[in-house]
């Protein structure tokens, strides 16, 4: 059965590749039909274009053995084999690109605490205790190091928002 | 030589000032800090202690950027032996060994290693630039576009052989050199694979990239872990930081890799992330048991962390014998001679003698503030491991987006870095070589702008260009036999398997 993933696998990231690498050839041709009209110098789509030649036969490479032994190994298995979906991962990915994109509306500063709170809540941590100082010590932590110490300009959110995350600044 | 010497002396001398010498302290464990922090780097920490050298005269100025420097490269590897996560490119090939030896409960060892290795190679570097500087400075200046080509070629093809598949690596390393392509072609200036974003015309960053492949992917699969009911046994801490006989055990191993270090480092350009990744594969080669490597051995830390040092003081050879900076450290040092009217270069050793004794002297403190900051600190940051993974890993997934933020301010850098989070999730898992796209990244444009260069240079007769130039054609031919190397092996293996 790893064997079967790890070539179905291949299979997946080689079709993937070589759709990519299409897909950038496409556009690389139309960067070439520019360059022809009005760039003297050498094509500036040379060497993505070797890049991506290189791209499609290492792919083909490794995808067209993978795929002939995955028929073998169809033929020869008795167990069906199953696509496994990592809830735990998922949820992690989810609660990072909420956090980011809520950054931009509620700021930072007031969303980070809350981030980490819910990470740790996603991690099956029940010490609320322990939750909410960690939560709190690291955004004290952001807001030392970031806004005082480098000066970097974090989204401040919008509203009311905005207004409250000015007061560490 | 005893004009050296004696320039030295006057450079200890000068700072031997306790306000001088308390900076110096300072500035090094800021960029030690720097390091540490994953996002932020030493050259970050350069960029934004700049404008405080207005104020400063040239030579306090210049020291203080330089010492940390010196101490910036090696936060970097605290993070990659303790979280598999690198502080910036050039401590990727630390994580080879470096996180395996801290989950077998050897962390104080490995993070002693790495302290004592990235002094170490610091000070094989600070004693090239006081003795060797101009000499080496010449041998940087007959390296062409052929051969930097050739070099970035072969760093390329060390990271590909070091994975268990070939076909894998070299998949890896070729998306990273496609990722490098986006933006405005170095060219002709049309913009390419930007798809109509304007926000693409500038390329895409590669430290988003590299947080979101190494760290990002780490906390993923951490939680998988955590998830799955699989908990990792407690790390425990044990045994000295370093062993004198270990110490003598891999001498050749030192020398080797500041050497390798200093003369990647020299070459303008080329930098320390190739110099680690070749020493990284070298003290491979030249071990006694090769198959060790990647499952937690001390020379895998001692080789990369050496030469990486060994190669960021390296950068200031050129500088201060040519005025040109060997990377975007060194050009930021230049820029604050700048500011202060001067323009390093031969006469620098005549006109100003002082600013190159005293950054002398003051590389030499910086690396002694690696040994002691580095031997204190890591005692109290190995206990950083034994805190819970539940409280550890969102600490690490929040300074990662803000480190990610940090690099170009803006939003769309951290979207970069969660989405190859999830690729190099799917790398890990599928034996893909994160390293090898990284490196890909990271040199992509060095390798496009020199193969072009040479096409142009040898228009009629590009094979020469390449192949007969003996510097360049040696390492080229090492770069194959590093590449194939493997295929072969996996083919005799085989081979024997079937028989």
């Amino acid at each position: 059965m790893k064997e079967y993933k790890e070539m179905r696998n291949n299979v997946i990231a080689s079709f993937v590749l070589i759709v990519l690498s299409l897909v950038c050839f496409t556009q690389l041709q139309k960067v070439a039909a520019f360059e022809a009209k009005n760039v003297q110098s050498l094509s500036g789509t040379f060497w993505p274009t070797l890049v991506i030649i290189l791209i499609v036969f290492t792919s083909l490479c490794m995808g067209i053995p993978s795929l002939v032994k995955l028929m073998q190994l169809r033929k020869t298995m008795t167990e069906k084999p199953t696509f496994s979906f990592n809830f735990g991962m998922a949820m992690a990915f989810i609660i990072l690109v909420l956090y980011v994109f809520l950054a931009k509306y509620v700021g930072f500063i007031l969303i980070t605490p809350f981030f980490l709170f819910a990470f740790m809540y996603m991690l099956d941590t029940r010490r609320y205790l322990l939750m909410v100082s960690c939560s709190l010590l690291t955004t004290v932590a952001v807001v030392v190091l970031f806004i005082k110490v480098l000066y970097i300009p974090l989204p401040l959110g919008i509203g009311i928002f905005k207004s409250i995350n000015l007061l560490f600044f | 030589m005893a004009d050296i010497f004696s320039g030295v002396a006057q450079g200890f001398a000068a700072i031997s000032d306790p306000v001088v010498f308390l900076s110096i302290v300072a500035a090094s464990l800021f960029g030690i800090v720097f390091g540490v922090i994953p996002g932020l780097s030493a050259v970050m920490a350069l960029t934004l202690f700049i404008p405080f050298t207005f104020q400063m005269s040239t030579v306090m100025g210049v020291v203080l950027l330089s010492a940390m420097y010196a101490a910036g490269v090696f936060g970097g590897s605290m993070t990659a032996v303790l979280f598999n996560i690198p502080g910036a490119p050039e401590n990727a090939a630390t994580c080879f060994d470096g996180y395996p030896l801290a989950q077998s409960g050897k962390a104080t060892q490995a993070l002693g290693c790495a302290i004592f290795s990235s002094a170490l190679g610091g000070l094989f570097a600070t004693l090239s630039l006081m003795f060797f500087a101009p000499m080496l400075a010449n041998v940087a200046l007959s390296f062409g576009p052929p051969e930097f080509f050739a070099l970035c070629f072969l760093g390329l093809c060390v990271v590909i052989g070091l994975g268990s598949s070939v076909s894998k690596g070299v998949l890896s390393a070729l998306v990273g050199l496609l990722l490098a392509c986006v933006g405005v072609s170095p060219m002709s200036g049309a913009a390419r694979l930007t798809f109509g974003f304007p926000i693409l015309m500038s390329g895409i960053r590669y430290i988003p990239i590299m947080l979101g492949a190494f760290a990002i992917s780490e906390v993923f699969t951490r939680v998988i872990d955590i998830k799955q009911g699989r908990e990792y046994e407690k790390v425990t801490l044990s045994g000295k930081m370093m062993e004198w006989a270990e110490i003598l055990r891999m001498k050749w191993l030192y020398l080797r890799s500041a050497a390798i270090g200093i003369i990647i480092g020299m070459l303008p350009g080329a930098g320390a992330t190739i110099a680690s990744f070749l020493s990284y594969n070298e003290a491979q080669r030249w071990s006694k048991y090769p198959e060790k490597f990647g499952t937690g051995i001390i020379d895998g830390v001692a080789a990369p962390e050496t030469a990486n040092n060994a190669a960021s003081g390296a950068t200031l050879i050129p500088l201060f014998s040519l005025g040109i900076p060997g990377g975007p450290a060194a050009a930021i040092i230049l820029g604050a001679f700048e500011i202060h009217g001067l323009t390093p270069g031969p006469l620098l050793f005549f006109t100003n003698p002082e600013i190159p004794n005293t950054v002398l002297a003051a590389l030499f403190i910086a690396n002694l503030m690696i040994i002691v900051a580095g031997f204190y600190g890591a005692k109290y940051l190995v206990r950083v491991l034994m805190v819970p993974q539940y409280i550890i890993f969102p600490i690490i997934s929040t300074f990662c987006i803000l480190g990610a933020f940090a690099v170009g301010n803006n939003m769309f850098d951290v979207w970069v870095m969660l989405i190859f989070g999830l690729i190099g999730t799917f790398m890990r898992t599928n034996g893909y070589s994160i390293a090898g796209m990284v490196l890909g990244v990271v040199l992509g444009f060095l390798l496009e702008t020199n193969f072009i260069q040479t096409t142009v240079i040898f228009e009629k007769n590009i094979f020469a260009g390449f192949f007969l130039r003996p510097i360049s054609g040696t390492i080229l031919v090492l770069s194959f036999i590093s590449l194939f190397m493997p295929v072969y092996k996996q083919l005799k293996s085989l081979k024997k398997a079937k028989a």
